[in-house]
């Protein structure tokens, strides 16, 4: 089991390094990015600030990754889904609206979930619908294009579309398979413990506390790399596109990925972007956001099996990308 | 397996030390907006819970199992840590400021209505009524005196006698802080960041094709930062 965990960690370790590569190079002379004192600043700001926002959520995904690992059964899941699986996956769709989880913690639950029984494919239309469905986000999205509200309808319209179309996809390319990597726990498994004496709460506060650190790491990193990202001039780049129906939508979606924002903050970010850009593009960025960036696809492949989590980040991309480019030629069209 | 017992309950111990620090000294409002004050208090308490739950783990009799120590993990905490350790909480303001173009138009729909007669006087409160209401109905204050605090703001594609007295505007998070203000026209001496107060008279003008209120200052004075530097919607 541990040589699992050694090829995870030398990723880790390569990009550690060649962020001191970067950082040397530039002490040097070689500007591959203005590292000056006002990057600096302006990039610490960013990086806390992500990393205040999303801690809370963390902490939150993980305690309820384990209050579900302590008192919920497989029975008790199995029970709760329903039989038909395609009522299944749109039940799952629509289940963010009473579940306020940030993207950020999301992950660890739908891991537990998926330990616990439910389908792969439901679990996963859960994951990406819900930060998008999520209450604070519409409510937040609302107040961004208040005079422009039918942005509201599309990002949640064509967020519910995609995640269960997505949902429908994975159960049509995967069945029941098992997606989930097998390598973590082992500090529960390989060590001696018995747990007959632990408590619930106990058993609680331990899971708790190794998701915090498990998914923690790679907030950090992944805050790390946004908060490069968003001090850096690739908005620039980016609104050479701005025109193009399927350029604009292609550029959004992957400004979302490395962008890597909460899904609370981006309606607002994608505001300023209305006079440029097309509607699709936008409306690309508002659900790729949320489905998928930078801190995700790290966390997503520490816990699922590399095969699966490159096909569903692809499969996020295609779809997204499609939506949007059927938005900017229908209204062309119109 | 014990030393990442005890490195991981001291890395829970500094992260609910940073945390409650900066609720109890108003710093975490320039990262968060103050609805979200409330889960910054949820983190803190938990942060404090695992970190007795992992001291009180440290002094149970535990089968002792030797594993590789995996440091990259707590690594990665701590490199936080030290950022938070380093950084300048004083220029906040300025320090968000460096990779924003000026927004001259409120992201949403302020209730507020007309502006009451005489000089208008800028506060925190009614900022972005202010700001909404000269933005929309510019013709009816044109030749209006206004007084209105701001740190100052120049870009790139400013003239040198164009500066905008700016407040940094934050609706949930700083990802997506924004600088709003009003434009100032006329040679003044001021520098980029400092603080000052600009009261003279509103005109209508041009940026980017777009007709933006404009004042011509009568007085701009250096002041000290407001306590409260933001502005939360």
């Amino acid at each position: 089991m541990e040589h699992l965990n050694d090829s995870r960690h030398s990723l880790l370790k390569f990009l550690f390094f060649l962020i001191i590569l970067l950082i040397t190079l530039n002490l040097f002379g070689f500007r591959v990015i203005r590292l000056n004192v006002e990057f600096l600043n302006s990039f610490s700001a960013v990086f806390i600030g992500i990393i205040l926002e999303a801690i809370p959520f963390i902490l939150l995904g993980s305690f309820i990754s384990a209050i579900i690992q302590v008192f919920v059964s497989d029975v008790t899941i199995k029970r709760l889904i329903p039989k038909n699986k395609i009522v299944a996956i749109f039940t799952a769709s629509l289940l963010g609206l009473f579940i306020p989880i940030c993207e950020c913690g999301i992950i660890p639950v739908v891991r537990r979930l998926i330990k616990k029984g439910v389908p792969s494919y439901v679990a996963i239309t859960f994951m990406l619908s819900c930060p998008i469905i999520n209450p604070v986000v519409i409510l937040s999205t609302y107040n961004a294009f208040y005079d422009i509200k039918y942005m509201v309808a599309f990002r949640v319209g064509f967020g519910v579309l995609i995640s269960v179309s997505i949902g429908l996809l994975l159960w049509y390319l995967e069945g029941n398979g098992n997606v989930l990597k097998n390598s973590e726990e082992h500090h529960h498994v390989s060590c001696c413990h018995i747990h007959q004496h632990s408590s619930r709460l106990y058993e609680i506060l331990d899971h708790t506390s190794h998701e915090f650190l498990d998914i923690g790491k790679f907030l950090i990193f992944g805050a790390f790399i946004s908060a490069v990202m968003q001090t850096s001039n690739v908005r620039f780049v980016i609104s050479n596109y701005s025109t193009d129906s399927l350029l604009s939508v292609v550029a959004m979606s992957i400004f979302a990925y490395v962008i890597s924002l909460c899904s609370e903050a981006d309606a607002f970010i994608a505001r300023t972007f209305i006079p440029q850009f097309t509607v699709g593009s936008i409306v690309t960025f508002l659900i790729l956001g949320p489905m998928i960036d930078i801190k995700n696809t790290l966390i997503l492949f520490s816990s699922f099996k590399r095969r699966f989590a490159v096909e569903l980040i692809l499969l996020i991309f295609l779809i997204c990308i499609l939506a949007g480019t059927f938005i900017n030629t229908s209204i062309l069209l119109r | 397996m014990r030393v990442e017992n005890i490195l991981w309950a001291g890395i829970l111990f500094l992260l609910f030390i940073i945390i409650t620090i900066l609720n109890f000294t108003g710093k975490i409002f320039y990262f968060l907006h103050p609805r979200l004050y409330v889960y910054s208090i949820f983190a803190s308490l938990m942060l404090f819970i695992l970190f007795l739950f992992e001291a009180f783990k440290l002094f149970k009799e535990e089968h002792h199992h030797h594993h590789k120590i995996r440091v990259l993990p707590y690594f990665m905490f701590l490199i936080f840590i030290f950022v938070v350790g380093t950084y300048e909480f004083e220029n906040a303001s300025q320090n968000i400021a460096q990779n924003k173009e000026a927004n001259f138009t409120i992201p949403f729909r302020q209730t507020g209505g007309t502006i009451k007669d005489g000089k208008i006087e800028v506060n925190n409160k009614n900022y972005l009524d202010v700001m909404d209401e000269l933005h929309r109905n510019i013709d009816k204050y044109e030749g209006r005196e206004i007084k209105i605090d701001g740190f100052v703001f120049r870009d790139r594609s400013f003239s040198k006698n164009q500066f905008v007295v700016a407040r940094m505007l934050i609706t949930c998070c700083v990802a997506d802080a924004q600088i709003i203000g009003l434009m100032v026209e006329g040679e003044y001496d001021v520098k980029e960041n400092e603080w000052v107060r600009v009261e003279g008279g509103i005109k209508k003008g041009i940026y980017n094709g777009e007709i933006i209120p404009v004042i011509t200052a009568k007085r701009v004075k250096s002041i000290e930062k407001p306590k409260d530097e933001y502005i939360y919607p």
